[in-house]
């Protein structure tokens, strides 16, 4: 089996009003991207990026112009929507109906409704009517009846939106234990924090097409330590960062914030002792934009460094040269 | 207020003539909007959700027909079944048939429109979530109705409202036959022109009722949705 959920080429789709504006700003061009089983992928961006529109055509919804999208798993992609629509009755109704849309006559239909109730924290719901709970629990109830599809794909859109923080807690650790049952989760999202958080892979779309954005998102362990500054454990790799209390599980380095030096200039670096060291071999360095580029380096974590082109030059960095990363604990964010 | 007295004492009575008429109007009625639903509410469906030939021309003429006066539709069935016209060998004419096709002419515009209506406002995520969610064609069609039974039920009694209050359509092709085709309306039409006012009004009271329960229903049907 592949170890791509769905792999997508040469995707083109323009909404039926706006063909005429030419080919220019389709809402949905991505020329070649594949998503991983298993894994939690987070589309960002803002309104209008073309998020929405590529989950339905993913789910089947929207028929593209042009290119082909392939599901490697045979079982179906179900979509769940920013505010989904429940039939009425009640939740344990709303639940079996996929079962008797895919004509599969399943005797233990109340023990299976049970567990997927179970599992996204709403026991004991099934009598309730499903338009009366609130927006939280509706879209738990929306993603059990999609687990009832027996889906291997679930696409959600904006499940962050218009609910507490509370909610949204839920609906993290909700999609952490689906990918870990080995559910791919393909979702988007706007608010940083939650995309952070949740995913195993970000891709930012803009204008409808994926765009690199160079962070460095790492997930790990926090060890809160009374003080400014505390660590956080990825790996083997501790980094230090800021002495915040609260529960968090990932942190981001923004590579703009990452000075570079040559190993051999060691000595010639001054720090309060608390800075963050990595020392790493560099893979590639890549233009960015407007005089700037990535230098990606392998340090046990790869670490992407945004820098000017004439800092480049005056290091005269290479592939496979060894270099040195510090960067401040205040500058790292927790998620 | 004599003669509003008598009306009730009338109606509290239990004369079996009054209540056979209320009856026939009922069946009349019943039987008009059941047909009519049987194909409006499809016909309402199809229009907005399929695209076939002549789907435009069919709106145009729903929309327009809703308009249609009852008198204009006995005319029109009149002259259909009226022994020299197409169908008079079938001698429809002046029976409980006749009333039927009639009224069945008059509402099943107004049925189609109205289930047209909700279709077009219906919640779009509403047929995502039963793709998505895998319902194949009758499955599809089925949810699609039962979840807008609100909307639709509301058709269902604003056409039957329609029906159970004409007068044109009964008269002219029922006659007002004594014990056969005699309804609620033609029967306070013809009491009023002779002036005997007790037996129409008791008939008036029994017909507001209906309308009163029947605004009542679609009321609470609006209400569950």
């Amino acid at each position: 089996m592949s170890k791509y959920a769905v792999t997508v080429r040469n995707l083109l789709y323009s909404y039926p009003g706006q063909k005429g504006s030419g080919p220019d700003e389709p809402a949905v061009n991505i020329k070649d991207l594949k998503l991983e089983q298993g894994k939690v992928t987070v589309f960002r961006g803002h309104n209008g990026s073309g998020k929405t529109t590529f989950l339905k055509i993913l789910a089947g919804l929207i028929q593209p112009d042009q290119g082909e999208i392939v599901h490697t798993s045979d079982r179906k992609t179900v979509l769940v929507q920013q505010e989904p629509y429940l039939f009425h009755g009640s939740v344990s109704q709303n639940l079996v109906w996929p079962l008797k849309f895919s004509g599969i006559g399943i005797k233990n239909r109340e023990s299976l409704v049970r567990e997927k109730l179970r599992l996204v924290g709403l026991e004991g719901f099934e009598k309730r009517k499903a338009r009366e709970l609130s927006g939280g629990e509706k879209k738990r109830i929306a993603i059990a009846r999609a687990l009832m599809t027996e889906a291997r794909t679930i696409l959600l859109d904006e499940p962050d939106a218009n609910v507490d923080s509370a909610t949204t807690q839920e609906l993290e650790k909700l999609i952490r234990t689906l990918s870990d049952q080995g559910m791919s989760i393909i979702l988007c999202s706007h608010q940083k924090s939650f995309a952070y958080r949740c995913s195993d892979r970000i891709i930012d779309l803009f204008q409808g097409s994926p765009v690199s954005h160079d962070e460095n998102i790492f997930k790990g362990q926090y060890r809160y330590s009374d003080g400014i500054y505390s660590d956080f454990a990825v790996g083997n790799h501790m980094i230090h960062c800021p002495g915040r209390q609260g529960e968090f599980s990932t942190i981001v380095i923004p590579p703009d914030n990452i000075s570079v030096s040559r190993e051999a200039e060691k000595g010639a670096i001054m720090g309060s002792g608390k800075e963050n060291r990595l020392q790493g071999t560099i893979l590639s360095v890549q233009a960015y934009k407007e005089g700037r580029f990535t230098v990606t380096v392998d340090c046990g974590l790869i670490m992407k460094v945004r820098m000017s082109s004439s800092l480049i030059s005056m290091l005269n960095l290479r592939e496979s040269d060894t270099v040195r990363l510090l960067f401040n604990p205040s500058s790292v964010r927790l998620y | 207020m004599t003669v509003l007295g008598e009306a009730v004492r009338l109606i509290l009575s239990g004369d079996s003539e009054l209540y056979a008429i209320c009856l026939t109007s009922l069946k009349f009625s019943g039987t008009s909007i059941l047909l009519a639903s049987l194909a409006g509410i499809p016909l309402g469906f199809l229009l907005k959700l399929k695209d076939f030939p002549g789907r435009r021309f069919i709106l145009v003429a729903v929309n327009s027909l809703m308009a249609l006066p009852t008198v204009v539709v006995g005319l029109l069935v009149y002259s259909l079944l009226t022994r020299s016209g197409p169908l008079g060998s079938l001698g429809l004419l002046f029976t409980p048939a006749a009333v039927i096709i009639g009224q069945v002419v008059l509402v099943l515009p107004i049925v189609t429109s109205m289930v047209y209506g909700a279709v077009s406002d219906m919640d779009p995520r509403l047929p995502e979530t039963l793709t998505t969610l895998g319902a194949r064609k009758q499955h599809y069609y089925l949810m699609l109705i039962k979840e807008m039974k609100g909307p639709v039920l509301a058709a269902v009694l604003a056409g039957f409202g329609r029906v159970i209050g004409e007068v044109g359509v009964s008269m002219m092709l029922g006659g007002n036959i004594r014990w056969y085709t005699r309804t609620i309306t033609t029967t306070i039409s013809l009491q009023t022109s002779k002036g005997e006012f007790e037996l129409g009004l008791a008939l008036g009271i029994i017909l507001m009722l209906i309308a009163f329960s029947l605004n009542f229903l679609i009321h609470m049907a609006a209400r569950n949705e």
